[in-house]
Parts: C-alpha cells; sequence; structure tokens
C-alpha cells in the first residue's frame, strides 16, 4: 500500500488538523455577514437594472460561492439558503429573455431577509467566541486548566488502577473515575485538561460518546477526550469525533499511544511567529509586503540598501527570504548567490518578487538559488500563503534533519552542538552545567525476548517520561541505540543525580506492554559536570567512563565522574 | 503502484482553497499546487508536472471544462486524470464530465474530513 498510508496521519496531525480546521470556519464566519450584504447590494442593483447581464452574472457568481462555501464550513443554513437564490437565477438563465415576475423577486427577497437574519447570528456568534473569550475567559480557562489534570474514565476498577498508575508515571496529574456520577460532579468542580473515556461505559444504553457529547452541548469550551473503546466500526468513530474526540484507541490501549497523544497537546501552540526579511528598494513596497505578513501574525524585517542584508541575517536569523529580482547596486540574482555561498544560509528559502514575466529570466533566478518566483503586483492573501507554506515546509524539514525519528529527541550531532552552545554559555556566565550520558540496561534482551516493536515502545517511553519531567530548556537528546544524553544548564553533579535517581526509580515502575504481558526497564547514567570538567571531548569522555562503572557495578543507577587530580 | 503526490487544483475561492488545502496537504499528505483559474492552470502545469488535476468547474475567466479541454491539447498531458469538483450534480450531469474526460466528480460541498481519502480512492482505482 502506497499513498495515505505512509503520509503522517497520526494523531498529532488529527488534532493539529481540527484545531486548524476550526480556526479557518471562525474566520469564515466572520465574514459570512459582508458577504450576504455584498449579495444583496448586488440584487439591489440588479432590480434597479433587470436587463443588466454583468450585474446578473456577478450575482449569479456571488450567490454560487457562497453556497458552496458556507456548506463546506459546514453553515448548512446559510448555504442552503444562498443554494436557493443560486437556483432562481439559474432557472432563469435557462431562459431566452430575462423577465422578473413579482414572485420570483419576492422570492428572492425573502431568501434574502432570511439569510440576512442569520448571517448576523453567525457572524456575530463567532466573533463573540473567538474576540471575547480569548481574552476574559481564556484566562479563566488557563488558570483552570494549568494544572493539567487528566480525568481518566472506565468502569473497570482493576483497569482504572493500573492505567492511572501508568500515566502518573510520565508526569501527570491523573484523577480517575469508576462513576459517571461521581466524574460529572468533578467536572463541575474543574475541567481537566483531558478526559480519557471508556466508550462502552456500564450496562445501560448510553455509551461514553454520548455521556461527553452531552456534557459538551452545556459548555462554552468543549472537553478534549480521548476515547477508548472495543468497538471500532465507523459509526462510533463519527460519533468520537461528533462529540470532539481528540483521538480513538481500540482495546488493549497501550499507554504509551495515550502519553504521545498528551504530549502532542502540551507542546501544541507554542510555534514562533514566522520571520520574513523582505529586501527591496523601494520602501513603499517593503512596507506593503510586511504589513500583510504582520497582519498574518509574522515577524518581519525590512531591508531596503541590499548590501545591509548580510548583518540582518545573522541578528534576525530569518525562516524566509523574500527579495526583490531588480534594485541598483546588487541585484537579486547576485545576492541570492552571495547568500547561497554561506554555510549557515544553504538552505534558507528564497523567493523572488518582480515584475519579471519573462520566464527564462524566472528560471534562471531559480537555479542560482530562488525557490520560488511570485509576480508583481500580488494579491495579499497570495502573498501570505505563499511565504507560510514554505516556512511551514522548511520548518518540519529542519526539524525532521535535527531529531530522530522513533523518539522525537535530538539527533546525536545536533545533540552535540547544543552541548557547544549550553557550555560556552556556562563558562561564560560561571554557572554550572551537568552531563548525562544515559543506557537502557540489558536492552539487547528486551529486543531478543520481547521482539524489536516493543524495544521501540521502551525507548519512545523513556523519551516520552524524559520530555515530560525535565525542564523546557534541558537538552535531551539520542545518542543512537538505547544510549540518550542530557545537558542540563544550571544544575551541579549532586542535583543532576537527585533528578536522575527519581528518574530512574519512576522509570523501572513503568510496566511495558508486549505479547507475553507486562515487562519492566531499567537504566544507567554517568554524570560528568562542569566546571570540573570544561570541554566538550572531556565531558563526553568522562561521562561516558561514569556510564560504564554505573554499568560495571550492577547497572540500575547513577554514577558521577570525579576529578582525579 | 506508484504513489499520488503532486495534485494541480484549480478553484477560484479563498475560503474553499484553504480548507482544501488543509484537507489534502495536511491530512492527505499531497503536493499542492493551487490555481485561481484555469488560465493560471495552464500557466503553472509545465512547471509543476502535477500527476492528477482537480479542478473546480466554475471558475472566472476559464472554467474548468475549458480549462480540461486546453490541457488537453498539450502533448504531455494528454491523459493525466482529472476530477471535477462541483455543486450537487445528477448522474446525467456527471456523465456529461465524464464524457469530457474527467475520471470523476468529487460533489460539493465535500467533507474535509475524507477529500483525501475520496482523492486516493480514485487513485488507486485508477492504478489497478
Amino acid at each position: 500500500m502506497t499513498g495515505m498510508a505512509d503520509k503522517p496521519d497520526n494523531q498529532k496531525t488529527f488534532v493539529a488538523f481540527q484545531q486548524a480546521l476550526a480556526a479557518l470556519r471562525d474566520g469564515f464566519a466572520k465574514k459570512i455577514s459582508s458577504k450576504v450584504e455584498e449579495i444583496h447590494q448586488s440584487w439591489e442593483r440588479l432590480k434597479a437594472a433587470p436587463e443588466d447581464g454583468r450585474t446578473f452574472h456577478l450575482l449569479h457568481r456571488q450567490a454560487h460561492t457562497l453556497a458552496g462555501t458556507a456548506a463546506t464550513y459546514g453553515f448548512e443554513e446559510v448555504g442552503r439558503l444562498a443554494r436557493e437564490i443560486e437556483l432562481i437565477l439559474q432557472a432563469k438563465l435557462a431562459e431566452d429573455h430575462f423577465t422578473w415576475t413579482k414572485t420570483t423577486v419576492d422570492q428572492v427577497d425573502v431568501f434574502l431577509v432570511k439569510l440576512k437574519k442569520i448571517a448576523r447570528e453567525k457572524t456575530f456568534k463567532a466573533s463573540s467566541d473567538t474576540e471575547a473569550s480569548q481574552t476574559a475567559d481564556a484566562a479563566s480557562l488557563m488558570a483552570e486548566m494549568s494544572e493539567h489534570i487528566i480525568y481518566l474514565v472506565d468502569d473497570d476498577v482493576d483497569l482504572l488502577k493500573t492505567t492511572k498508575a501508568q500515566i502518573q508515571a510520565f508526569g501527570y496529574d491523573v484523577e480517575a473515575f469508576s462513576d459517571l456520577n461521581q466524574f460529572d460532579k468533578a467536572i463541575e468542580r474543574q475541567t481537566p485538561a483531558v478526559v480519557i473515556m471508556d466508550v462502552m461505559f456500564g450496562e445501560g444504553k448510553k455509551t461514553g460518546i454520548e455521556h461527553i457529547a452531552d456534557i459538551n452541548a452545556t459548555r462554552k469550551h468543549p472537553l478534549q477526550s480521548i476515547f477508548i473503546t472495543n468497538k471500532h466500526d465507523v459509526l462510533t468513530r463519527l460519533k468520537a469525533v461528533r462529540a470532539n474526540g481528540l483521538a480513538f484507541f481500540p482495546k488493549p490501549v497501550l499507554v504509551e499511544q495515550l502519553i504521545d497523544v498528551l504530549n502532542g497537546l502540551n507542546n501544541h501552540g507554542e510555534e514562533d511567529a514566522y520571520k520574513v526579511v523582505i529586501v527591496d528598494d523601494s520602501e513603499e513596497q517593503s512596507a506593503f509586503a510586511a504589513l500583510h505578513l504582520q497582519q498574518a501574525g509574522m515577524e518581519t524585517c525590512e531591508v531596503n540598501d541590499p548590501l545591509e542584508l548580510l548583518h540582518t541575517l545573522a541578528d534576525f536569523s530569518p525562516d524566509i527570504i523574500l527579495m526583490d529580482l531588480y534594485m541598483p547596486d546588487c541585484d537579486g540574482f547576485e545576492l541570492s548567490k552571495v547568500i547561497r555561498q554561506m554555510d549557515a544560509y544553504v538552505s534558507i528559502p528564497i523567493v523572488f518578487l518582480s515584475t519579471e514575466q519573462n520566464r527564462e529570466k524566472q528560471m534562471g533566478a531559480m537555479s542560482l538559488g530562488g525557490d520560488d518566483f511570485l509576480s508583481k503586483p500580488i494579491e495579499p492573501w497570495h502573498l501570505i500563503s505563499a511565504v507560510s507554506s514554505r516556512v511551514q515546509r522548511g520548518r518540519m524539514i529542519r526539524k525532521l534533519a535535527e531529531t530522530d525519528g522513533l523518539t522525537g529527541l535530538l539527533t546525536h550531532s545536533k545533540s552535540k552542538e547544543r552541548l557547544a552552545v549550553e557550555l560556552s554559555r556556562a563558562i561564560r556566565e560561571r554557572s554550572p552545567l551537568s552531563f548525562v550520558m544515559l543506557d537502557i540496561d540489558h536492552f539487547k534482551h528486551v529486543n531478543d525476548t520481547y521482539g524489536h516493536p516493543a524495544g521501540d515502545r521502551v525507548l519512545k517511553s523513556l523519551a516520552n517520561m524524559l520530555k515530560q519531567r525535565l525542564r523546557q530548556y534541558d537538552i535531551i537528546g539520542r545518542y543512537g541505540g538505547e544510549e540518550f544524553v542530557l545537558v542540563l544548564p544550571n544544575t551541579d553533579a549532586e542535583m543532576a543525580k537527585i533528578v536522575l535517581d527519581t528518574l530512574r526509580v519512576t522509570f523501572s515502575e513503568i510496566g511495558h506492554s508486549s505479547d507475553d504481558g507486562p515487562f519492566h526497564c531499567t537504566f544507567s547514567c554517568g554524570i560528568a559536570s562542569c566546571p570540573e570538567f570544561d570541554r566538550i571531548i572531556s565531558l563526553n569522555h568522562e561521562a561516558d567512563q561514569a556510564l560504564y562503572k554505573a554499568k560495571k557495578n550492577g547497572r540500575n543507577q547513577v554514577l558521577i565522574a570525579k576529578k582525579t587530580h | 503502484m506508484q504513489a499520488l503526490e503532486r495534485i494541480l487544483y484549480a478553484e477560484d475561492e479563498i475560503d474553499i482553497q484553504q480548507v482544501a488545502s488543509l484537507a489534502l496537504e495536511t491530512v492527505g499528505g499531497y503536493t499542492l499546487k493551487i490555481c485561481s483559474s484555469g488560465l493560471v492552470v495552464l500557466n503553472e502545469i509545465e512547471a509543476f508536472e502535477p500527476q492528477l488535476l482537480l479542478f473546480d468547474v466554475m471558475m472566472p475567466d476559464m472554467d474548468g471544462p475549458t480549462a480540461l479541454e486546453k490541457v488537453r491539447e498539450m502533448e504531455a498531458y494528454k491523459t493525466v486524470p482529472a476530477v471535477f469538483m462541483t455543486a450537487k450534480v445528477q448522474s446525467n450531469e456527471t456523465q456529461r464530465y465524464l464524457d469530457m474526460g474527467a475520471v470523476d466528480v468529487i460533489a460539493k460541498p465535500f467533507d474535509p474530513m475524507t477529500l483525501a481519502a475520496q482523492v486516493q480512492e480514485i487513485w488507486e482505482r485508477l492504478q489497478n
């Protein structure tokens, strides 16, 4: 099977998709009123001049477009009314000459009145939902959710206990409920970050999904829910989606999968604004582009003297460069060549903006290191979408190149790079830093006994636990195989040992799933710290030696490298 | 079987473009070239080398069927599969689009959740 199966269709993508769709839908809702107003104006013009073919066609298009878009975004009533108007016009179009009877005019009038009324409601609701609630109640929502508590609901008490313990091992607060009444009371008290709900709850006819859907119907913000079920037909899945489900897992659910979704939620929304450098000798032109890109939430930096660009690149570190092709002193062709000669900017996307219509010249620009060619004048939305899709892709590629595919942790070379940066900062600021080498004990045995998929899940579990338990600015990398490295800034060796020992105990308590039932793993660590060791090579060597000793001493322990002289 | 990667998508309405690109790029993982009219299609098609054409029927400047006719005049694109997207159609209308050389018709409004799967299904059917 090719195609969709190997495309990114995991849970995180699904969550991101739902959020993106909701944002688009909101944006569209806000525009419904003005779209209806346009239709109304065209209609009034047509009534004043029934013979005006251009107005007729404009109106037809407007009604057709609104019918289609509204329906796509799920505003069925708006879509239906616009469609009625379109159908009346289409019928007229089929006639040889336009004649308007009073009845058809009245019909259109009635549809328009209805359309305006409902459009006002939708637009109003969308604006108040996003604006008012984003400011006023988002604050309360954040406060409520800041504890990241998870409600786990299942009528199987034993399963409830083990699942709760397993999720807690990853650093989440979990409250478990085997009774729906208690769960309802708890919801009234506090909104959890996520609800994990067994679908086939109780013997009654009401399923967990329906229960959540009912609760959501009474709430302003729907609960974020993950459903677990032993039924996985399309209908049940569909119900789950409609109840605002984030994810849906068949039983027996692997805790690792749950944690993946939970981690995805936590990391969402922290993406930095896209940074765009605009190079154009005309201040007016660059200001135009900057304005529109800023309105789309991007950060911009305008460069009107092309020779200044290199300074800007170093200071601003943009995601993308937008460049006018024809400039005095140094044109876009030459400038892109210069940029591409510098190692640090080999992969930064460069997009040329120009009135150049000559295809050959356009191609020439590409071969010199440009990635795309946009013709001026350019529609703002086109500019925004061209820029954001390239930045998105560029960031994704960078992330893929810098992170390990299985665990999402930094690669060997990237971890080393980050260690170098943090070490020089620690030396400069005279602050401590610990470097940790961590290795899973008897990992080969795990792979041999339980199979490689189980081994991979152990690696992912450890990665997830480290991500969840360590601080935002700690650096976590996978050196390869079952070996991990940590860089803990502002942490001396003693402190690092305390942290790692806690993690070591927690990790040893996690039950990993396999076909032969759950099993347990441990890890060993070696720690080397600055200022005792102040070079990358010695940190690496000493941590490695300490790890070797820990293994030799019987594993499942954390050792600190001591300076011998 | 060859995997579907590049889709040339023609649609004039920005709101629809956005939701379709979300559905096809994010969910389907395809690479999409969006053209806002038939004329733009003719300008872009050679550089993009699409494996599948997805055309809205009703567009200003040049509508979907006309664009397909022009595309078919190009030697390299005589057989590239084309799918029309259009508001709820009756079966005789569908037949009309098939006669124009489309391999299938996707009804609008489409469901953003399943659009990619629909396209993939058409593609796989064609490969067999």
